[in-house]
């Protein structure tokens, strides 16, 4: 099995984060952090008092201020809690993650992406989340499904990141396609139709699809399929939805109507955008550059957007990234935590902090707010978000097996090996995850 | 072959040979234009990157859309450097890196020499193992070593709250500590170092012991000023490491007061979006004292990895 860096220091994390424990319990120094201890959400604002730390990998660039000014200033007004900011790009998140959790100091309040959820929270990393607290949010079922560990809420979603079709409705029009798909087998007939004269009929693995590993996911739910069992302890992507999955792939990319070497240079407009692809795959987080790059997709019409039809004859569905607030069992100010959080998850912060960033809050039910309202994308996600069932991990050994995911199925794809090995390699990937938890 | 085409000029040699000057210094010429022609263009080549970034950092960001994408911009848009030295707090990130840099070169070059030049001259019995144990350590990636470095940084006795065992507070973390004493000595310095006293004359050492030279005295004023180049070359080499460095200080820091220049760079890149002009006028800003610290020094880096023998 290929080593890399990521999984070396994700294992060198669980060694240390053991040590770690036993250090802290031998050294006395827990009297303050007892990760047993619940979180109480109900404590008087009065009653809080002292700092705490958020570690985001969001809020970059301009949408710093809006963290500073309109959501952390008003939160240490009303409670006098300081909140010190710590912004790690996503790319090193799991890194700063790991080396806290081995050096036992992590920050307060963490923000994480789907999938992240259950291997901490098996650690013992994340503080379980009074569920009578969730159920009064009124958030749909489809955005808790991954906050979720041994039937306990660690995690809850703060921002969204919703995945689905965008199709050119003239170049359609064209060809005399008036309909929707309803199903993979329509999609891919469309596809094929639409391929030619320059243009490739389905975008599915540049710019918007992730990586191989999300394409690869979104069609396994979009079959039926799921990544692992209820309790995360058996690997099910390797099953008979996964096949499919990678079969529809891999006939969509030998019949053209999938390119594989469709891509745009970096900085440069999507395949999508410059027509060179009919209909794509299209993220809620791609409204920004169509704003700035190619306005006029932006206008009501320009773009018609579909959920991915069902290749098992059931609901159509929906990819959901996004971003997660958990908070810290070694907190040493979990009521303040717990505060902050809550503050987060107000309705008012949520527009705030996702006009910020130009995600998707993940329930409508936020005040008025323009740069939200103003997104096509992010209205078409919000109107579809019972469909937002397509997400990652599901496993407390998610974090090993994601980067090396990517792996796999780009050597499915590319034709070095063939889909039942694919398969078997997917297998023993995560069987071999699972074992070491 | 040779015979076939020599014979033909022998009768007529006297009145041949200036032709056959003309011939050969076509011949030069053709060479040394086509070395230099291949030059240039693995000149062009190397610096294409370089010349892309610059160019894209006086871009207007609807230009760097356009596709295809004009190779000279047609607007100079040098506001993308105002608006990006005003997106984050680069003052404070590029006073920070450069003194990282700064400190990484100068411990490099004071415990890298001293080491190197006990291992290339100095004689005891470990010296060999010492040596080899040194050589070895360069072979081991830095992401094998983060967690066990990050835990002694954190576990400092006495530091940040810490016991005198050190736990109960935070240790070096999120302090200037943490930032340049894991980078003030490398492996690979001193193997470098080593390198370079190994070339020196023996003799002048076992000279200066007959006349009484302390051994400090030695490595300070007989032997280290013989290998300026060496010490340029490890100290432009630390300076580098040091301003580049990005996971590090990410890791041991929490507060934007002790972030990095290339940690500011980053925020240009946002997960679905990213600032392509700001990102190359940071980028282009952020490499601008490399290039100037090379070019002045460029002659001594050179030499000095001659004659290190590394190449």
């Amino acid at each position: 099995m290929p080593v890399s860096r990521r999984t070396l220091l994700t294992a060198s994390g669980a060694i240390a984060a053991g040590a770690a424990t036993l250090t802290a319990a031998a050294c006395g120094s827990g009297g303050e952090m007892d990760p047993e201890e619940p979180v109480d959400l109900d404590v008087p604002d009065s009653a809080l008092t002292g700092s705490i730390g958020l570690l985001t990998p969001d809020f970059v660039g301009d949408a710093r201020a809006p963290l500073d000014e309109e959501i952390i200033a008003p939160f240490t007004e009303r409670t006098g809690v300081s909140v010190s900011v710590d912004q790690v790009d996503w790319n090193k998140l799991n890194e700063k993650i790991s080396t806290g959790i081995a050096g036992g100091i992590i920050a307060d309040v963490i923000m994480t992406g789907v999938g992240w959820t259950q291997p901490f929270a098996e650690k013992g990393i994340f503080a379980e989340i009074p569920a009578d607290f969730i159920e009064s949010l009124g958030f749909d079922e489809s955005v808790l499904v991954s906050t979720r560990f041994e039937g306990k809420y660690y995690s809850l979603p703060q921002a969204l990141d919703l995945r689905f079709l965008g199709t050119h409705p003239d170049l359609l029009a064209a060809r005399g396609i008036t309909e929707r798909p309803a199903s993979l087998d329509e999609l891919a007939a469309m596809a094929l139709e639409l391929t030619g004269d320059g243009v490739v009929g389905l975008d599915y693995l540049s710019g918007s699809a992730g990586s191989a590993r999300q394409a690869f996911v979104f069609l396994l739910y979009a079959f039926g399929g799921c990544m692992f069992s209820e309790d995360g302890l058996t690997p099910m992507l390797h099953e008979e939805p996964g096949r499919l999955a990678l079969q529809w792939m891999l006939d969509r990319i030998s019949e053209g109507s999938i390119d594989y070497d469709l891509q745009a240079a970096e900085g440069q407009p999507s395949p999508f955008q410059q027509r060179k692809a009919a209909i794509s795959l299209v993220s809620t987080g791609n409204w920004v550059t169509w704003t700035q790059m190619t306005p006029e997709l932006c206008e009501e019409g320009a773009v018609d957007l579909h959920l991915m039809p069902s290749g098992a004859g059931g609901d159509p569905v929906m990819f959901q990234g996004g971003t997660f607030l958990s908070l810290s069992s070694l907190s040493k100010n979990k009521d303040a935590a717990g505060a902050f959080m809550k503050h987060m998850l107000d309705p008012e912060i949520l527009g705030i902090a996702n006009a910020a960033t130009g995600k998707v809050p993940p329930t409508p039910d936020v005040p008025p707010n323009e740069q939200i309202e103003s997104s096509l994308l992010t209205q078409f996600g919000l109107q579809n978000l019972p469909y937002a069932g397509a997400t990652e991990g599901g496993s407390a050994a998610y974090m090993e097996v994601r980067t090396n995911l990517d792996g796999i199925v780009e050597t499915c794809l590319t034709g070095r090996a063939s889909v039942q090995q694919t398969l078997d390699d997917m297998k023993a990937l995560c069987d071999g995850a699972i074992s070491r938890i | 072959m040779a015979t076939d085409t020599l014979s033909p000029r022998t009768p007529a040699a006297p009145a041949a040979r200036p032709p056959r000057s003309t011939s050969l210094r076509r011949q030069k010429r053709l060479a040394s234009g086509g070395v230099l022609a291949v030059l240039i263009i693995a000149s062009l080549l190397m610096a294409a990157p370089f010349l892309w970034m610059a160019l894209s950092s006086i871009r207007d960001p609807t230009e760097l859309a356009k596709v295809p994408m004009p190779l000279i911009p047609q607007d100079l848009r040098l506001e993308n450097y105002t608006e990006a030295l005003s997106r984050a707090p680069f003052g404070i990130y590029a006073r920070n890196s450069l003194i990282l840099a700064t400190a990484a070169a100068v411990l490099n070059v004071v415990f890298g020499s001293a080491c190197g030049y006990a291992l290339a001259k100095m004689r005891f019995p470990l010296a060999p193992a010492v040596f080899g144990w040194m050589v070895a350590c360069i072979m081991i990636p830095f992401y094998a070593t983060v967690i066990p470095v990050f835990l002694m940084v954190r576990h400092m006795p006495l530091f940040g709250g810490n016991t005198i065992l050190g736990a109960g507070g935070t240790g070096w973390i999120d302090t200037w500590w943490a930032l340049i004493v894991p980078g003030a000595i490398s492996p690979f310095m001193v193997f470098l170092f080593r390198q370079f006293y190994v070339a020196t004359p023996t003799e002048l050492i076992e000279a200066a012991r007959l006349d009484g030279v302390s051994e400090f005295g030695i490595y300070t004023r007989i032997v280290t000023p013989l290998i300026k180049p060496g010490l340029l070359t490890v100290a432009l080499l630390s300076f580098e490491a040091g301003w580049n460095n990005f996971l590090w200080p990410l890791l041991v820091t929490t507060s934007d007061s002790l972030r990095v220049i290339q940690v500011g760079i980053s925020s240009f890149r946002q997960e679905a979006a990213t600032d392509w002009h700001l990102l190359m006028a940071g980028t282009t800003l952020a490499a601008v004292p490399m290039i100037i610290l090379f070019l002045v020094f460029q002659r001594y880096f050179v030499e000095g990895f001659a004659a290190s023998g590394i190449k």
